[in-house]
């Protein structure tokens, strides 16, 4: 507290005339959830497309199986992230590489889901809920691969040595990222295999 | 700061933390539990879009709270 409050202290958000705010958000978090906020729009808006083109009736001819698995598996692979997140900020490397390796293993199998998923449907995509289905998957999987993408750097940067203890907000902002697509894909499961009214 | 946001820290402090991995594996447990019980809603019950639209909320907040650690976004830069 002395520290902060020191004469070569510069003002930054939220404190004002020497006051600093206990409760000052970290510029950070609040700029990854914005981004958050922004793609939130995106998927909402092809989520409303969904019921708008196709109605609220489940489809007939999807593979109910296949679409519980991949729920299953990312939802694994959000829990293996968490994990690594976790190691990571004991300071303990060897499981963050295990966990975020398991991590991109198993996004890597969900988008072999919808790629089996897709090559299997039984519907067009000039059908209404066909254009709902493709985009709406595509669009995830393109956001997962890019996730894979993302979680593959931050191994290779933590693998030579990169990221501490203490300083790890890359590997918290990718993770946090495979959390979001997770987010994502818990309210695109339901719309596109279970809802009905 | 004045002395009782002090306290106010002190107090924060004091509070005991849950076990991380503990967390890690509770919610992980509970959202394969909603995932299952999701997929039984629908084999089971016709009209399903209410139950599915609450189950579906329960599980973005248990993610976005434990696992991307959303209260955090609030917290004061000393507590990270």
């Amino acid at each position: 507290m002395v520290a902060e409050t020191s004469v070569l202290h510069q003002p930054q958000y939220g404190e004002h005339a020497g006051h600093t705010h206990p409760k000052r958000p970290a510029m950070n978090q609040v700029g990854l959830w914005l981004f958050f906020l922004s793609e939130t729009f995106l998927f909402a808006a092809l989520l409303s497309a969904r019921f708008y083109l196709a109605g609220f009736h489940a489809p007939e001819h999807v593979n109910q199986q296949l679409g519980l698995a991949i729920t299953i598996i990312l939802v694994t692979s959000s829990f293996t992230a968490y994990m690594s997140e976790t190691a990571m900020a004991r300071g303990d490397r060897t499981n963050f590489l295990r966990f975020i390796l398991a991590t991109i293993f198993l996004g890597l199998v969900f988008a072999v889901g919808v790629g089996i998923e897709w090559s299997e449907a039984e519907f067009s995509v000039h059908e209404p809920y066909g254009t709902a289905f493709f985009s709406m998957t595509g669009l995830h999987a393109s956001h997962v691969i890019s996730g894979v993408g993302i979680l593959a750097l931050v191994a290779y940067l933590g693998a030579r040595g990169h990221f501490t203890k203490d300083s790890h907000w890359g590997v918290e902002a990718a993770i946090k990222y495979w959390h979001f697509v997770d987010v994502v894909w818990v309210f695109f499961y339901p719309a596109l295999y279970l809802i009905n009214w | 700061m004045s002395r009782e946001g002090h306290e106010t820290v002190a107090a924060e402090s004091a509070t005991p933390r849950r076990n991380p991995i503990t967390v890690g594996w509770v919610v992980f447990a509970v959202l394969v539990f909603l995932t299952v019980v999701e997929y039984l809603i629908f084999l089971w019950i016709d009209r399903n879009l209410p139950i599915m639209i609450a189950m579906n909320i329960a599980d973005a907040a248990l993610i976005m709270v434990y696992f991307m650690h959303l209260p955090r976004v609030w917290r004061g830069k000393e507590d990270e």
